[in-house]
C-alpha cells in the first residue's frame, strides 16, 4: 500500500524549542499508532500532517499532498485533537452539524451524517444536550464524531482515549479497530502504550522528537535485538526447568520468585498459583521453540508463559534506555 | 456501541466551494446570537427604537400640522419640525447610534469574536476544515458588519422611505423633498458600510489579541470612551481641529458629516479619515499575524 504520510528530515522548531527534529518516516495504511511520552513530538508531528503548522525544515505530504496552506486536503482528514475545542453553548448534534458545513458539507446531508455520527461513537441519547454538560468521556467521544463525521480518507485522532472511563475506552477501541477493517486510515498517539497495543500493532515510536522505530511490533522487536528478551514462566518445577535451560548459550540469567502466599487475613489467593520463573534470552526465537521441546520432554506442568517483549511498554524502554 | 451496525465509507457528495466557507462562518455566527434571548432583548430590538421614536416623532408632528382641530400654533411648531426632516435629520441616527449602539455592538458582539475561539481552543476546528484564514477572517468580519449594517443602514433607510412617503405633505411650496434629500440613501448606504468596516476591523484585532471576551469589550469601551476624553482635552490645549483624529467616535461622526454633505464643524476632516484609514490598515496587519493555530512558543 503507498504511504498515507511521508516525511522527509522533517523538523519544526518553536523559536528554541524543538518539536521534531529530521522525521523521516513513512506511514502506510490502516491503524498507526504513534507513541510517545509527553512531549516526544507526536502533537507537533500531527499539527503539521494536519496543516496547522508548517514545517521548519524538510518535506511532508499526506494522501500524496502537501498540507500546509492546502484546505483541499483538509477535507479528506478527520482531526480529532488531544485539547478540548468546543462551543460549549451548543448541543452536540448542532455543533457537528455547524462542523460539517464547515467541511462543505450541505445542511441536509450534514444533518444526516451528524446523526449517523453521534451514533457511531454512541452519543446519539446525549445529541440534544449542550456540550457544556457532557462528561469528560463524552467530550472525548464527540470530540472523535467530528473527527468521523464527514467521513474522511485519513482520520487522525490525538490522545483520544484521555479520560475516557473504562467502557468508553473499549467501545472507542473497538472503533478505530473497526475503521482499520473498513480500509480507513487512522493514525493514532497516545501516550499509553497498551491503549496503542490494544489498537494496531502497527506502530510509530517517537521519543524527544525523533523517530525511535516504526513498524510492526514484532519488527520492532527485531530491532531490539542486542538487548535481551524477558520470558516469564509460570511453572511446577521451576528449579528442573531452570536448570536445563541454564545449559544453553544464550541465556543470560534466570530467577524464581515463589507464588504470593495468603493475605494474612485467613484468606488465600484467588486461585493457587505456581512459582514463577523469570528467564533473560539473547535469542527469543529459539528460547521459544526450545521451552516447548523441553516441556514436553520433562512433563514440567506450565501453567503460562508470557513474554515482556511483546508488550510495547517493554520495547519502549528498550528503545529510549 | 453499535460500531458494526454502521456502514462507514468515503462520502462521495457534493462539496460546498471554497468561495462560499466564509459566509458559512458568517451565517452560523448571526444564527448563534440571534439565539441568545439576552442579546435580542437588550441590543438588537433596542437598535431600532432610535429609529422607531423618530418615525412616530414624524408622524405625529405629520398629524398636527394637518390637524383643523388643533391651535394654529401647534401646527406652525409641527411644520418647523417637519422642515427639520432633512439631512441632518438622519445623521442625528447616525449620532445616536454612535453614542450608544456602536459601543454595545463592539463589546458584547465584536469582543468573542476571536478572543473565544482562541479560549477554546477553537481555530483549529476551523483550520483543520477546508478553510482558509482569509475565509476565517471574513466570516467573523462578515458577522459584525452584518449586525452593524442590521442596526444602522437598515433603520436609516426605513426611517428615510417612511419621512419620503410622508414629508411632502408637510413641505408644501417648498423644494420637492424627494430632490433635497435624493442625496441621503446613497450617504446612508455608504456612511454605514465604513463605519461597519472600521470599527469590525478594529474590532477583530481586539479580539485576536485577547483570550477573555470581557477584558477585550472593556478595553474596546474605555478605548471608545476615553478616546473621546483626550480629543477634548488636547483640542481645548491646542485650539486644533485635527485633534478629532485621537477620537475613533468623533472621527466617525466627523468623516459621516462628509458623507452626507453637512457643514463640519471641525475643518480637519481629512485628519479623520486618515486616522480611520490608519487604524483599519493596522488591524488588518494585527490580523494577519494574530491569526494562527498554534502559538509560538518562545
Amino acid at each position: 500500500m503507498s504511504s498515507i504520510v511521508q516525511t522527509k528530515n522533517l523538523s519544526r522548531w518553536y523559536g528554541q524549542v524543538t518539536g521534531v527534529i529530521d522525521l523521516t518516516l513513512e506511514i502506510g495504511g490502516g491503524v498507526t499508532g504513534l507513541l510517545g511520552p509527553n512531549g516526544a513530538g507526536k502533537s507537533t508531528f500531527l499539527s503539521m500532517v494536519t496543516g496547522q503548522i508548517q514545517p521548519t525544515r524538510g518535506s511532508l505530504t499526506v494522501l500524496g499532498e502537501d498540507p500546509w496552506n492546502n484546505p483541499k486536503l483538509m477535507g479528506r482528514i478527520g482531526y480529532s485533537s488531544e485539547v478540548d475545542a468546543f462551543y460549549e453553548e451548543m448541543t452536540g448534534f448542532d455543533f457537528l452539524c455547524i462542523l460539517l458545513r464547515y467541511s462543505g458539507l450541505s445542511r441536509k446531508v450534514g444533518r444526516q451524517s451528524a446523526d449517523a455520527a453521534l451514533e457511531l461513537v454512541g452519543l446519539s441519547h446525549a445529541r440534544d444536550r449542550k456540550i457544556g454538560g457532557y462528561s469528560k468521556g463524552m467530550r472525548q467521544r464527540i470530540k472523535v464524531a467530528q473527527a468521523l463525521a464527514h467521513e474522511p480518507e485519513l482520520v487522525i485522532l490525538d490522545e483520544p482515549l484521555n479520560g475516557m472511563d473504562p467502557v468508553a475506552r473499549a467501545e472507542t477501541t473497538r472503533l478505530v479497530k473497526y475503521l482499520g477493517d473498513v480500509k480507513r486510515h487512522v493514525i493514532v498517539s497516545s501516550h499509553v502504550l497498551y491503549e496503542v497495543e490494544a489498537m494496531t500493532s502497527q506502530i510509530l515510536l517517537i521519543h524527544q522528537g525523533k523517530v525511535l522505530a516504526e513498524g510492526n511490533i514484532h519488527d520492532i522487536r527485531d530491532l531490539i535485538d542486542e538487548h535481551p528478551h524477558q520470558v516469564k514462566i509460570e511453572c511446577a518445577r521451576p528449579r528442573e526447568l531452570a536448570a536445563r535451560l541454564l545449559a544453553f548459550e544464550d541465556i543470560v540469567s534466570v530467577s524464581i520468585d515463589s507464588p504470593p502466599e495468603g493475605d494474612g487475613n485467613g484468606k488465600a489467593p484467588e486461585e493457587e498459583s505456581l512459582p514463577l520463573l523469570t528467564v533473560t534470552s539473547r535469542k527469543p526465537d529459539e528460547f521459544y521453540e526450545r521451552v516447548g521441546k523441553l516441556v514436553l520432554e520433562t512433563g514440567i506442568e506450565v501453567s503460562r508463559l508470557s513474554s515482556a517483549d511483546d508488550n510495547l511498554q517493554a520495547v519502549f524502554k528498550y528503545l529510549v534506555r | 456501541m453499535p460500531v458494526y451496525d454502521q456502514g462507514y465509507r468515503r462520502f462521495e457528495g457534493p462539496m460546498g466551494s471554497g468561495f462560499a466557507n466564509w459566509w458559512v462562518i458568517t451565517k452560523s455566527e448571526i444564527i448563534l446570537r440571534f439565539s441568545r434571548k439576552l442579546l435580542l432583548f437588550l441590543l438588537i430590538i433596542p437598535s431600532f427604537l432610535p429609529m422607531l421614536g423618530m418615525m412616530i416623532a414624524v408622524y405625529v408632528m405629520l398629524q398636527i400640522a394637518t390637524s383643523d382641530q388643533l391651535p394654529m400654533g401647534a401646527s406652525i411648531i409641527a411644520k418647523q419640525f417637519l422642515d427639520q426632516v432633512s439631512t441632518e435629520f438622519y445623521f442625528l441616527f447616525f449620532k445616536i447610534h454612535a453614542s450608544t449602539f456602536l459601543l454595545l455592538w463592539g463589546a458584547f458582539v465584536g469582543s468573542d469574536l476571536i478572543s473565544n475561539d482562541r479560549k477554546t481552543n477553537a481555530m483549529e476546528l476551523y483550520f483543520t476544515r477546508p478553510i482558509r484564514p482569509v475565509d476565517y477572517l471574513l466570516g467573523k468580519f462578515g458577522t459584525l458588519v452584518f449586525f452593524l449594517l442590521f442596526t444602522t443602514m437598515l433603520p436609516a433607510l426605513l426611517l428615510y422611505l417612511f419621512a419620503i412617503s410622508v414629508a411632502p405633505e408637510a413641505a408644501e411650496g417648498t423644494e420637492s423633498y424627494f430632490e433635497a434629500t435624493k442625496h441621503v440613501p446613497g450617504a446612508i448606504v455608504f456612511y454605514s458600510f465604513v463605519q461597519a468596516i472600521v470599527v469590525s476591523t478594529f474590532m477583530l484585532a481586539l479580539s485576536s489579541l485577547g483570550r477573555n471576551w470581557i477584558l477585550v469589550g472593556a478595553i474596546w469601551g474605555g478605548v471608545y470612551l476615553f478616546s473621546q476624553v483626550g480629543y477634548r482635552i488636547v483640542q481645548e490645549l491646542s485650539g486644533s481641529g485635527a485633534a478629532v483624529a485621537i477620537s475613533l467616535r468623533d472621527s466617525l461622526l466627523l468623516v459621516g458629516r462628509r458623507i452626507f454633505q453637512l457643514e463640519t464643524e471641525v475643518e480637519h476632516w481629512e485628519a479623520a479619515a486618515w486616522m480611520l484609514g490608519i487604524l483599519t490598515v493596522s488591524s488588518l496587519l494585527i490580523l494577519c499575524r494574530r491569526i494562527r493555530v498554534v502559538e509560538t512558543v518562545k
